[in-house]
């Protein structure tokens, strides 16, 4: 698991914040230039559990909104409420300060099916993107 | 001053000064209309301290003059169908005869009181009454409640009345609505407020329902099926009547959202096509005014299986009386009152006044402007679809993508023209839609005039596609900038927090 | 007959031409595999046309057959109010650059009722003491329905508490649109015609969503909120009031009894009496629900080239992007109407909003004590404040009475036994408002007095 980051086809990211069950979760480079500029973004409540797969947050631009999956099954133990103030974050600065929320993974295993560098790479220019 | 001359850095000395808002122009003692009433003074110990309001009013302070110019000033700034073709896909914004106007002023219906009961009601439920029946006969429908407030308010409605309608048959197990993506947004939301699942029917490559998907789709989990007649690609589907037929063998009901209706009203009845439950929006079809976004009016008609479903109250005729009653079978009530009525007085006024051939002609006269349109509009940007179109066509303005350009910033180019913009974005099947439904009351001169600009724009944006990222440059204010106004919301007035 | 089609004959041909047709049934090849199925509709019903003026003296005559205000005194409210308008209401609204265009989707050619939006949100929020309203919903009944679904969305909770102060047939159509959804109704009583603060405090718990207040409550009573607002906040539910916005320029506002969103009926501002529609849905509510609240909105900004300009905002909430998942499935509102208050609201001005107001106040508390002076008619909850309607105990049937006030040309108040059952059936809801003249209300009350005398 170590930092190394990994993907969904449906563009979030995941990366650990140093206990190996506390992950974060964001949206790509790619996912932040098809939304344009981001207005808003609805953030789970902490305590909230959610199933892999599950929509976990919105992200809204002017003119359409885009559900985030929890790219993992675990519970919310996070939020990054500087992009409720500021959500131009989630465009400047996609894996850094524009991060989403946090998970406590239910199930390390889940992992291994995830995207890593390559793999997403590889999604993306496969051309069959879409997915939000 | 042609547009050539126009532009640039010079763009936006060509608009019109800003009108200041009403707070901005409050002057503090400024007195308006006096009306009648006594000094808030002469109350004194009489109202309670812990009962009176204590935080200023905030209203604004203006002269009758400030007011009324201030309004009319706001008018020049804005468009409708009265000053500018409005071709604005799937709202029909044809012309809205005068005559309706002084109908719905007369002061037997304007200055009714809702809960005057039926003794001093006659004449109003006598109209209410001739109204269900003429759309009754329009739609091929058993009865028609004329509550709804608006299209998506009958759609909820329907939608109501079908959960009810299984419940009285003891069938629970409908949970799912099945809507076309091609669909209007309020059929989805109308279902997830009605407490159903949504299930997507997916169009195939001629933007019509996938019948193999329908058929995977449908099961005894399908409480409704809801179509829009014609498709928001402006298309009768060809396989409509085998879709029917699908659904009745499925044991679930048929919805028609009327939105377009306007495409065959006087030549096909929703109720002989198959559909139970069908709801037309009068600020289309029934030409009553869109009035900047309402008010509507959406009734709905069904058939008799789910009449006793209806809202109350009902209108019912015996002999030649009229009374109100509220049958234990109903879903309730969906809004105060009996009905949006001076919206529908102005909906059977113009039912009156066409007649029945007259209603047909409308329908005619839709296909054959937006027929006539999408031929002179042909080589502009593809259409999706092919052949005849109904009341209205799509056209794709992907390709302009090359240049950098999206459906949007033609309809500002558009908009320089002189008209109102075609629908964009919508349906959302189509890339970079433009929605363009011309409605019958428009003249040749005015589609011919349209289709010389939408060219001239349409080649402007391949040759000069900056000049079409500039447009508009002759409307009141430039293009707003919306991400600011959503990052950051105001919405209302900070002049108005400085008020006592 | 007219059918409002432009078309000359000549030009008919060009366009059947154009599109190599003969004539406009060939058109109908559309519909041919539906039509072939069908015989064409008879539509013989809808008659053969009229001229405007034979349309006129058709409606005309209808609407003699009905008692409107202008040939009854009308002392009746319970929902629907006869307020003075202005005549430049009507001069203004019914300019067809408003009445005629539709939603501004684009903001460039619809600055002026953007703008207009904008000041009506502005007017209503600062009438209920709130941060923000939205651009109108279809009427009072369905703006509290909606209110209530934002409450039910944001606590995720099941029960909603309605108090039995709210007008019953708005209460119908709450639980009508929570038909659908896993949500329990339940009703707190009120004492001596308010809201008792000890009931309430014994049922709030982590289950309700919310708590609806009503004032002045559908009887007539100004219902008071002390403490509300921290119980339900100290369990995590929201405060609702339903309020009449005429009664906001006197009575405090629901901002100043804590509410965290305020539903109301709009009619009151402006609008005639209009046989009960259309009408229009009142919502406003604190910041922190800004992107929950149902409907249009529509916010100041800056065009590129930096000039103050309005615009449709926070659209994502709604149907037309988020579909299933919006807020509402609400799109046409009731902007005209909205446009419509707000005229009546600049025409008035705070002085007199509250001029009318007060003439309500002083009308029915006149009424209603020369009613007192009737020996058999008693005021029903005494001890509770009113504004502009109050409910009167009988010596005889209430409906009786009704209709031979309106032999003598009055409306008089709402008989409630049809509305509450027959325990009420001697019970009458009187309302005055700042129209009535010292001359109607004694008339009334003589009337009323010889009725029972005899």
């Amino acid at each position: 698991m170590s930092s190394e980051r990994r993907y969904t086809p449906t563009h979030e990211w995941i990366q650990s914040v140093g206990d190996p069950f506390r992950m974060r979760v964001g949206i790509t480079d790619f996912a932040q230039k098809e939304i344009t500029d981001v207005v808003f973004v609805e953030l789970p409540k902490i305590g909230k559990k959610v199933p892999r797969g599950a929509e976990a947050a919105i992200i809204e631009s002017v003119k359409a909104a885009f559900s985030i999956y929890a790219p993992m099954g675990g519970e919310i133990v996070g939020i990054n409420s500087a992009i409720e103030s500021n959500p131009a974050l989630v465009n400047a600065d996609p894996y850094g300060a524009g991060w989403l929320f946090e998970l406590k993974v239910d199930n390390a295993s889940e992992w291994s099916s995830l995207l890593d560098e390559n793999g997403y790479r590889a999604h993306l220019s496969s051309g069959s993107v879409g997915g939000h | 001053m042609s547009l050539e001359l126009s532009g640039g850095e010079e763009s936006g000395s060509m608009r019109p000064p800003m009108e200041p808002t009403l707070w901005q122009k409050s002057r503090p003692g400024a007195r308006g209309v006096f009306p009648p009433g006594i000094s808030p003074e002469a109350l004194d110990g009489r109202c309670p301290e812990q009962i009176r309001r204590k935080s200023p009013l905030a209203l604004p302070e203006l002269s009758e003059l400030d007011v009324v110019r201030h309004f009319t000033r706001l008018s020049h700034l804005n468009r409708g169908v009265d000053t500018h073709f409005y071709p604005l896909g799937s709202c029909t914004m044809k012309y809205n005869p005068k005559i309706m106007d002084r109908i719905s002023e007369i002061t037997g219906f304007r200055d009714l009181h809702p809960r005057t009961g039926p003794e001093g009601m006659q004449g109003l439920l006598e109209v209410l009454h001739t109204l269900e029946e003429s759309l009754g006969h329009l739609l091929g429908m058993e009865a028609v409640t004329l509550a709804p407030a608006a299209g998506a308010h009958g759609e909820l409605t329907g939608i109501l009345i079908a959960r009810r309608y299984f419940e009285s048959k003891g069938d629970r197990g409908r949970t799912e609505i099945l809507i076309p993506d091609s669909a209007h947004g309020t059929n989805p939301a109308s279902a997830a407020m009605g407490g159903f699942t949504v299930r997507v029917l997916p169009s195939g490559s001629d933007g019509g329902v996938d019948l193999g998907h329908l058929a995977e789709t449908l099961s005894e989990k399908t409480a409704l099926v809801m179509m829009t007649v014609p498709s928001t690609l402006g298309i009768f589907e060809k396989d409509l009547l085998k879709m029917v037929a699908m659904v009745k063998d499925s044991g679930a009901l048929l919805y028609m959202d009327g939105a377009n209706f306007n495409a065959f009203i006087g030549l096909l009845r929703p109720g002989d096509l198959g559909f139970d439950i069908v709801h037309i929006n009068t600020h289309k079809t029934l030409a009553t005014p869109h009035g900047g976004g309402g008010p509507g009016s959406g009734p709905v008609g069904v058939k008799a299986h789910l009449a006793p479903f209806l809202p109350s109250p009902r209108i019912r005729k015996e002999g030649e009386r009229y009374s109100l009653v509220s049958p234990e079978t109903s879903i309730g009530p969906i809004r105060s009152f009996i009905g949006s009525t001076l919206v529908l007085l102005r909906a059977l006024g113009y039912l009156r006044m066409l007649g029945g051939e007259g209603v047909r002609r409308v329908a005619l006269y839709a296909l054959l402007n937006a027929n006539y349109l999408r031929a002179r509009l042909s080589g502009t940007l593809p259409r999706t679809g092919s052949g005849l179109c109904a009341h209205e066509f799509v056209l794709s303005a992907k390709e302009l993508g090359a240049e950098g350009l999206h459906a949007s910033d033609l309809a500002k180019e558009i908009l320089d023209a002189g008209y109102y913009a075609p629908t964009i974005s919508f349906p959302l099947i189509v890339p970079e839609a433009l929605m363009i439904e011309p409605t019958e009351t428009e003249s040749k001169e005015t589609l011919d005039r349209f289709a010389e600009d939408f060219r001239r724009i349409v080649d402007l944006a391949r040759s000069n596609p900056s000049r079409i990222k500039e447009a508009p440059r002759r409307t009141p204010v430039a293009r707003p900038d919306e991400v600011a106004a959503a990052r950051d919301p105001v919405l209302t007035d900070p002049a108005s927090l400085h008020l006592s | 007959m007219a059918d409002f089609i432009p078309h000359t004959e000549t030009e008919t041909r060009e366009m059947l031409s154009l599109l190599g047709l003969d004539t406009l049934e060939d058109l109908l090849s559309v519909y041919s595999h539906s039509m072939a199925a069908f015989s064409p509709p008879d539509l013989s019903s809808l008659g053969g046309g009229q001229d405007e003026r034979t349309l006129m003296e058709w409606f005309s005559s209808r609407g003699d057959r009905n008692l409107p205000a202008s040939r009854v005194v009308v002392f009746r409210g319970a929902g629907a109010y006869d307020h003075f308008i202005p005549a430049g209401v009507s001069a203004l609204v019914g300019r067809g650059e408003f009445l005629t265009s539709y939603t501004p989707y684009q903001p460039e050619a619809s600055q002026g009722l953007l703008q207009a939006i904008f000041e009506f949100q502005t007017a209503i929020a600062r009438l209920y003491g709130m941060d923000l309203a939205n651009a109108s919903l279809y009427d009072g009944a369905t703006a509290m329905a909606e209110a209530v679904l934002v409450a039910v969305r944001e606590t995720e909770r099941s029960v909603v508490l309605l108090s039995e102060g709210i007008d019953p047939e708005c209460r119908s159509v709450v639980e009508t649109y929570l038909e659908g959804m896993s949500v329990r109704v339940e009703i707190v009583p009120l004492e001596g015609g308010t809201t008792p603060y000890s009931r309430l405090a014994g049922r709030v718990g982590p289950d309700v969503a919310c708590f609806v207040g009503s004032t002045p409550t559908f009887l007539g009573a100004v219902d008071q909120f002390d403490g509300v607002s921290d119980l339900l906040h100290g369990v995590g539910a929201l405060f609702i009031i339903h309020a009449n916005p005429h009664s906001l320029a006197l009575l405090k506002s629901p901002g100043e009894w804590g509410a965290d969103l305020a539903s109301g009926e709009g009619q009151p501002l402006g609008l005639p009496l209009s046989s009960g529609g259309p009408y229009l849905g009142l919502l406003s509510s604190r910041k922190k629900f800004v992107r929950r609240i149902p409907g249009r909105l529509a916010g100041l900004t800056k065009d590129r080239e930096g000039r103050p300009c309005f615009v449709l905002t926070l659209q994502a909430r709604e149907q037309h992007i988020r579909r299933e998942k919006a807020n509402s499935n609400i799109c046409s509102n009731e902007t005209l109407l909205a446009l419509q208050a707000l005229v009546y609201l600049s025409l008035l001005g705070p002085g007199g909003l509250r001029r009318a107001a007060s003439g309500s106040w002083s009308n029915a508390h006149d009424l209603c004590a020369r009613l007192q002076t009737i020996p058999g008619i008693s005021l029903i909850n005494p001890e509770a404040d009113f504004f502009h309607e109050f409910v009167s105990e009988l010596p005889v049937d209430a409906d009786d009475l009704s209709r031979h006030l309106l032999a003598e040309g009055i409306l008089g108040g709402l008989p409630l036994g049809g509305l509450l059952g027959p325990s009420w059936s001697r019970r009458m809801l009187w309302c005055a408002t700042e129209l009535r003249t010292e001359a109607e209300i004694a008339r009334t009350v003589e009337i009323v007095r010889l009725y029972l005398e005899k």
